[in-house]
């Protein structure tokens, strides 16, 4: 159960914010980009619309003062004014018959549009017509109009210069979206990681308290008014987590003073009387054992409340893991061989890494206790340490009688005894005690078990 | 040897003193922290024990007292309070050792003995000697008699203890605190094994035995033989 889990940044809101920002962003310029292209290119168009008209106007004119010919010549003049290249005019009768047309060496496999000129014949006064001119780039713009004496005249001209114009528009636009797009998500990620940094600073808070540290409080100098809120909100649940902690650690110190009180004084007249007795007073003794079994009983109790309450300080030293494993199995060797056990001890050399000693000591005499205690004579214990970059797993493996499915995962509980083990000895804490040691320490107890065969007890802890 | 007891639960000083006069020493006895201060002002002690809560003084404003008059008899502090930042405050005060209650008497002794020895600024001697059992700290060779006895790193620690306590009697808890640096009792009973050992090497084979078990309270190695 390690707190600080790693998330990923793909689920932070900050991060999500700055997807929202950087999408609405370059979705709404890249619309005020079109409508502006699309203004821009329907007023070149109409320009040239305009152009194209006073063209056909003045032939019009032409050729009702002047006749036919002086409009054809016309017609030669203005296109070479131009250059046959970028325009050209070209003459029908109403059926389509051309008879005349400027050079149109550059304008290859010109069709008449015969929707056009149906259109001028009903009495339509131009039409307008855009076309593709093969084996050129660009497209060219032309106007029918009649000229009276039901004769048709063509003015087109080449658009390379508006659809530059258009092509410069398009690849500045792109130019600029290309920017858009990284510069609003980073201002994006700016905007998220400032309105979320109230919040983070709750959640740092937050953090410190759970390794039981209940004196940090949030700021709330902050200029948004809802994050101000939230930290003041959680200051003062922290102000009363406070109180309930304090009152109850003040509770258990008194109740703790005042139980132990009367037992050190039944146990030191029970134990003068031990001492000074010529021979072995029975009462006495089980009077001593007694006492000293309701001490070890509140010490336990206080320390578990304690360890996962979370209120515990912790006496953080450098130790060498493998080398309070080694103690304990010094210690139990005795016991193991008594009781014709194959005790097993495989681990590394040293283990360096931070922890309460005594409180470590603690957890791993109280598996060792039970381990060696619930394996039948003749069976095997064995103790093996895993090390890696993350964290350390010491394991327990016993071949005792293991423990039934419904029971595993109440045996961390507290005065929890398995029905096999109601012959011996024990409180029913000492797992409930190592387990909340773990947690403490920022680690854990897992447990393995196949009823019949034996258990497995492994204890995790972050290196640190 | 004098001894100053500030202790306010009078049943359980009443003990202490009896417990300390049958043992050799001299004991006065204060009801609160103001008593326990003059008295320890005014008389020199070898040593004192003075519990933490106590009415009218603390414990620890009173070693503090003690400590700024530049008095510094040894003192062991009693208190029902067994956290490791306790201990320490109670350390750093200028408390010199201190005992958890309950506690067993066995243990305040033994302590109280320790501290006067420190006090008194013996040498530690490198062979401890008890009836025929020599042990030899620098080579650490133990005999008995003539005979040489081999022991494991942890039967020889224990041996030691008992050795240093001669005549003392030594419960379960001290042998697991001193002897193994465990500050609780495993529920299994690895001291009566580790004790059975020592006894199969060192007395198993002689006369007259020299560990002997107080039903309840502990063992003792016996002095006189």
């Amino acid at each position: 159960m390690f707190l600080r889990k790693k998330h990923s940044l793909l689920h932070t809101l900050a991060f999500r914010l700055a997807v929202y920002y950087a999408v609405i962003f370059t979705v709404s310029s890249f619309l005020a980009f079109m409508i502006f292209y699309l203004i821009i290119s329907s007023i070149i168009q109409d320009n040239r619309d305009q152009d194209l008209l006073g063209d056909l106007r003045e032939f019009t004119a032409i050729m009702q003062n002047k006749g036919l010919e002086e409009a054809k010549s016309a017609a030669l003049l203005e296109t070479k004014g131009d250059g046959e290249h970028n325009s050209f005019i070209r003459f029908f009768t109403m059926n389509g018959q051309e008879i005349m047309s400027s050079d149109l060496s550059s304008w290859r496999n010109m069709k008449v549009s015969r929707l056009a000129l149906s259109e001028i014949s009903r009495g339509t006064d131009h039409v307008f017509e855009t076309m593709h001119v093969q084996g050129r780039r660009h497209k060219a713009r032309a106007v029918y109009g009649s000229i009276g004496d039901r004769l048709v005249i063509q003015i087109g001209e080449y658009l390379e210069d508006d659809e530059e114009l258009l092509g410069v528009f398009r690849s500045v636009f792109s130019a600029i979206m290309i920017f858009i797009i990284p510069f609003a998500t980073i201002i994006g990620l700016l905007m998220g990681r400032h309105a979320l940094h109230g919040v983070e600073q709750v959640t740092q808070t937050a953090m410190n308290i759970s390794t039981g540290d209940l004196e940090h409080r949030v700021s709330v100098n902050t200029n948004a008014e809802e994050i101000t809120r939230l930290a003041s909100t959680f200051n003062y649940m922290l102000d009363r987590i406070n109180a309930l902690v304090t009152g109850m650690r003040n509770m258990l110190d008194d109740i703790t003073h005042d139980l132990k009180k009367p037992i050190a004084r039944v146990r030191i007249m029970a134990e003068k009387n031990l001492l000074s007795s010529t021979g072995d007073d029975p009462y006495a003794a089980s009077i001593l054992e007694e006492c000293d079994r309701l001490i070890q009983m509140i010490d336990t109790i206080l320390d578990t409340s304690e360890a996962e309450s979370g209120s515990t300080r912790l006496h953080m030293q450098h130790m060498d893991m493998a080398g309070i494993v080694r103690k304990a199995y010094e210690l139990f060797f005795p016991l193991a061989e008594d009781k014709n056990l194959n005790f097993i001890l495989d681990i590394p050399e040293s283990c360096p890494m931070t922890g309460d000693i005594h409180k470590i000591q603690r957890m791993v005499a109280n598996l060792l206790d039970n381990a060696l205690k619930y394996t039948p004579s003749g069976g095997e214990v064995a103790i093996s340490m895993k090390k890696s970059d993350q964290h350390v797993d010491l394991s327990i493996r016993d071949t005792g009688p293991g423990i039934p499915g419904d029971e595993l995962p109440h045996i961390f509980e507290r005065f929890h005894r398995g029905d096999k083990s109601r012959s011996e000895a024990g409180f029913g804490l000492g797992l409930t005690l190592a387990r909340a040691i773990a947690v403490s320490h920022g680690g854990d107890i897992t447990v393995h078990s196949i009823p019949g065969h034996g258990s497995t007890f492994t204890i995790t802890l972050p290196d640190r | 040897m004098r001894i100053l007891l500030v202790e306010d639960d009078e049943t359980l000083a009443s003990f202490i003193e009896s417990g300390l006069r049958e043992a050799g020493f001299a004991v006065d006895h204060a009801c609160d922290g103001e008593t326990g201060l003059h008295m320890a002002v005014a008389e020199p002690y070898d040593a004192a024990v003075v519990d933490i809560m106590l009415p009218r003084l603390d414990g620890l404003s009173l070693i503090e007292q003690l400590r700024s008059e530049k008095n510094n008899i040894p003192v062991l502090i009693l208190s029902a309070k067994r956290s490791v930042s306790d201990r320490v405050q109670g350390l750093q005060t200028g408390g010199d050792d201190y005992l958890t209650k309950p506690f067993a008497f066995s243990e305040l002794l033994a302590r109280i003995q320790a501290l006067i020895r420190r006090n008194s600024g013996k040498s530690e001697p490198h062979t401890l000697q008890v009836g025929d059992l020599t042990m030899n700290l620098l080579t650490r060779n133990v005999t008995r008699g003539r005979t040489k006895i081999d022991l494991q790193p942890l039967e020889f620690s224990l041996l030691e203890y008992l050795i240093r306590n001669a005549g003392n009697v030594v419960t379960k808890t001290m042998i697991m605190e001193h002897v193994w640096d465990y500050n609780f009792d495993p529920q299994t009973n690895v001291v009566e094994v580790g004790v059975c050992r020592l006894r199969d090497k060192v007395d198993k084979n002689y006369e007259t035995k020299l560990i002997r078990t107080v039903r309840g309270v502990g063992y003792v190695l016996e002095k006189e033989t």
